[in-house]
């Protein structure tokens, strides 16, 4: 495959080239070394092609399996909080705070005295939900079920899904 | 669209026989294909189908009689799979953050957090965490907690269930790839409260559920998407009651300047109150929501991450190579259209005085019986004295029996054993009585002037080689006229283009004429290479010689009809044309007009008829992911500004050449099936070459239809 390009332009060296042996064609290898050698880079380009192939399939075709976590049960609200009330609607507390001013700072200075007691306000039975969604029974009077109110002993209540 | 026209395989060559099949290349070629196309997609998923939309922008409408009750007013952290709600303590906060992280907010917001000593819980895309591991890891350092918001801000509920459990897959792979933990806890993109839920909705929920999540809805929505500054996000965000909320923010999506003061400001606000801050899980008491991720899935997390890091690299890369391809393309058209408007003028001024001395024509013949009888006869015709010397090499069909049978005056035979096409070259060089010879390929047709037309520029000293104008005689089909088309693009701009620049690499074999003296200097016609042509005219360019194209010495040839003799036949173009420019490339570096030659016509060949067309392939694939998603007008666009570029330089070609502009229409066609053969000859020729596996020199079939046709109108 080497040429030797300047010698034939030398008419010195080739008198009468028309008549020399020919040269052996431009980049046939006849050892066939190059051809290894190629397949061999083919491959290096092969096999990571491949391997990401591989590896996007399996990251769409898996995943980490996820356990869900016992959902406990709501905690109990405030004691002046009717129970059930819808999240962020404006409760008509029997805060004994008739103070009239708005309504937010009045509702913020709420937790401030629960905060004082430093503990999730497990108020009685009263401050349970209304809904008690596990069990699906509404109970308005039931017996509160202690502990699922605070969120330092979950880990008493096994989440049930878990294997 | 250029093509070195040059002369026609015919011939069974000694040493040459021997074929080493390389066929993997084209395994290869699928292999990376595939890979590219996979790698498309996956950005195409991720860059282009993300839901850009804002969470609160898209309000749940439709039918909500599938949500149950216990759901509908129950608590925003749900357990789909139970019907089971809870709600975060009284008087407790839990600040979330959506669409994150991204590396310009999310900093911000974890450094007021950090500073007021409050944690909260990130939704994170699983996209924004596979480009920012690391605020996905400084998240969790810091003691806050994160749930998925999906891969690419899917809207969940208007998904497929095969989407919408890839979208959590892949969100919770890339958590586990940057962070090594998984979560329990989706935001669903778009969802905002409980009573806002639909079917679509909680059908999504459940999907999600039974993949082990809960969903952690809203109840306090800050509304700070809309950026309706400062005050309003404070106020928004400040709850009305005393009872425990989950607070929406974003930490991405936009400019969040507004969410990092309205955060300051927040918090010792609510502290004040007498607020307390926490993450979901603790607000709500859920036992564990981060959990290790497994050595494997980890390991998974993190190919993901890689192969999308790969895969915007590549695109990158491709991206810019194929701006510059098209701005090279550009250039080339331009360069093109400029050249000829010069050379034509240039032409007008003539070569001198007229050459009348005779011609020798040499027609190396094998197998030719079909054509050249006509050949011999149109060259007969001509208005210039020639004499015709038809080199039989080694025909088996009679061919030279046929020829001397004819009895023409000034026709002589030689007969050789079969040698190849340069040995019968060399052949009738040896027995041409004239100084000027014309070469002539034994299935071509010349027109009565054509010999003499060829022959002038010989009147200027420096010409060494003069290339003819060669014409496509079959026409008809599609791959007749793209042939033609061709034929007429390449000599009629790319030959004048090399013309001016001095630098011809080709004189076709088809129709060319040389100094006898200037051939034989060089050692007369090398068989090193399959395309001798090609190779003798570098060597005449690198002895110093000019080479000019002549535009009126017209000939006739007959294209390959079918699309395999058309792919053998510009596969010995093409490696023969790669062989000579290999023998060649000492030009590059050389002075005068072999310096020309290498560092003008060589690169040329070789961005043009080498680089340009290996990326082939790739813009294929681009063409079809950009239909697919991005803006498909704006590349249909592109599309047809380029194809109207091209259009525009066939049409002033065959303006030059004085052809009927009706087979252009087929230009456009080219796209699907010439374009690709382009290519894939080159791929293969490029993999032969480089393996340096030996080939067979192909043939093709004849049909001996050639004659001049009749002039055409409008000529």
């Amino acid at each position: 495959m080497v040429i030797d390009d300047t010698a034939q332009l030398d008419p010195a060296t080739h008198p009468d080239r028309t008549v020399a042996a020919p040269l052996p064609p431009v980049f046939v290898d006849a050892s066939g070394r190059r051809q290894r050698r190629v397949r061999r880079a083919g491959r290096l380009l092969a096999v990571p092609a491949a391997g990401y192939l591989v590896l996007l399939a399996s990251n769409l075709l898996g995943g980490p399996a996820v356990h869900a976590p016992f959902l406990p049960q709501p905690p109990a609200q405030s004691a002046d909080t009717p129970s059930g009330a819808a999240p962020g609607e404006p409760s008509q507390a029997a805060e004994p705070d008739p103070a009239a001013s708005p309504a937010a700072t009045r509702r913020a200075a709420a937790p401030t005295t629960h905060r004082a007691t430093d503990a999730p306000p497990t108020g009685p039975g009263a401050a349970e939900s209304t809904t008690a969604p596990g069990t699906g029974t509404p109970t308005s009077a039931a017996p509160p079920t202690p502990g699922h109110g605070k969120p330092s002993s979950p880990n008493s209540h096994k989440p049930t899904k878990s294997p | 669209m250029t093509t070195p026209v040059r002369s026609r395989a015919r011939r069974g060559r000694r040493g040459l026989v021997r074929q080493v099949p390389l066929r993997t290349h084209w395994l290869l070629l699928s292999v990376l294909v595939l890979t590219l196309t996979s790698a498309l997609l996956l950005q195409g998923w991720t860059r282009h189908m993300f839901g850009t939309e804002a969470d609160g922008a898209a309000p749940s409408q439709g039918a909500n009689g599938s949500v149950p009750a216990q759901v509908r007013d129950g608590g925003p952290v749900i357990d789909a799979a139970t019907g089971r709600t809870t709600r975060p303590a009284a008087g407790t906060l839990a600040l979330t953050f959506d669409d994150g992280p991204d590396p310009h907010w999310t900093p911000q917001i974890l450094d007021v957090l950090k500073r007021e000593g409050v944690h909260a819980t990130f939704f994170v895309v699983g996209t924004q965490v596979a480009d920012h591991p690391e605020l996905a890891r400084r998240i969790l350092a810091e003691g806050h907690q994160i749930g998925i918001h999906t891969f690419t801000h899917a809207n969940l509920a208007q998904a497929a269930p095969w989407r919408r459990s890839l979208e959590l897959r892949e969100a919770q792979q890339a958590l586990a790839g940057a962070t090594g933990t998984t979560t329990s806890l989706l935001r669903p993109p778009y969802s905002s409260g409980n009573d806002a839920l639909t079917d679509a909705d909680w059908s999504a929920l459940q999907d999600a559920s039974r993949s082990g999540y809960l969903t952690v809805l809203t109840t306090l929505d800050s509304e700070d998407w809309r950026r309706p500054g400062v005050p309003a996000i404070v106020a928004n965000a400040t709850p009305k009651s005393a009872d425990g909320q989950v607070l929406l923010m974003h930490d991405a999506g936009g400019d969040r300047s507004q969410t990092v003061a309205a955060l300051a400001e927040l918090l010792p606000k609510l502290k004040a109150a007498g607020f307390r801050f926490a993450t979901v899980g603790e607000a709500t008491g859920l036992p564990q929501v981060q959990h290790p991720a497994t050595t494997a899935d980890h390991w998974q997390g993190l190919a993901l991450l890689g192969a999308l890091t790969t895969s915007d690299w590549v695109l990158t890369v491709l991206g810019w190579l194929l701006w510059g391809a098209g701005a090279i393309g550009l250039l080339r058209m331009v360069a093109l259209v400029v050249a000829a408007r010069r050379h034509k003028r240039l032409r007008r001024r003539g070569w001198g005085p007229p050459v009348t001395e005779p011609v020798s024509v040499i027609v190396p013949a094998y197998n030719e019986r079909a054509g050249i009888e006509a050949a011999v006869r149109s060259l007969l015709a001509s208005d210039h004295p020639v004499e015709v010397i038809v080199v039989d090499d080694g025909s088996t069909d009679g061919t030279a029996d046929l020829v001397e049978s004819l009895n023409l005056p000034y026709v002589r035979v030689i007969r050789q054993a079969n040698a190849g096409k340069p040995a019968a070259l060399n052949n009738g060089l040896r027995h041409a009585r004239a100084e000027l010879v014309v070469m002539v390929d034994g299935d071509t047709v010349f027109e009565r002037d054509a010999v003499r037309m060829l022959v002038q520029p010989f009147a200027d000293r420096r010409v060494g080689a003069v290339s003819g104008n060669a014409k496509v005689v079959n026409r008809g089909g599609l791959l007749g006229r793209w042939q033609h088309i061709e034929y007429v693009v390449g000599f009629n701009l790319d030959r004048r283009l090399f013309d001016l620049a001095e630098c011809m690499p080709t004189v076709p074999g088809a129709v060319g004429a040389f100094r006898r003296s200037a051939l034989l200097r060089i050692g007369g016609v090398a068989g090193e290479t399959l395309a001798e042509d090609t190779d003798l005219t570098m060597a005449l360019c690198r002895a110093g010689w000019r080479v000019v194209y002549e535009e009126r010495a017209r000939a006739w040839t007959e294209a390959p009809a079918s699309l395999g003799a058309l792919w053998r036949q510009r596969y010995r173009w093409c490696y023969g044309t790669l062989q000579a420019m290999w023998k060649h490339r000492g030009a590059l570096g050389q002075r005068g007009q072999s310096g020309k030659l290498g560092r003008r016509g060589l690169l040329y060949l070789l961005v043009f008829q080498v680089l340009l067309p290996l990326l082939g392939p790739v813009v294929d694939v681009f063409a079809l992911y950009g239909l697919a998603f991005l803006d498909p007008v704006r590349i249909i666009g592109l599309w047809l500004a380029f194809q109207a570029l091209q259009a525009a330089t066939a049409v002033y070609a065959f303006r030059l050449d004085g052809e009927r502009l009706g087979p252009l229409w087929t230009l456009p066609l080219q796209q699907v099936v010439y374009r690709q053969l382009m290519y894939l000859v080159v791929i293969q020729s490029v993999c032969t070459a480089l393996a340096g596996s030996r080939l067979r020199w192909q043939r093709m079939q004849r049909y001996g239809t050639l004659q001049v046709p009749p002039p055409v109108a409008g000529g």
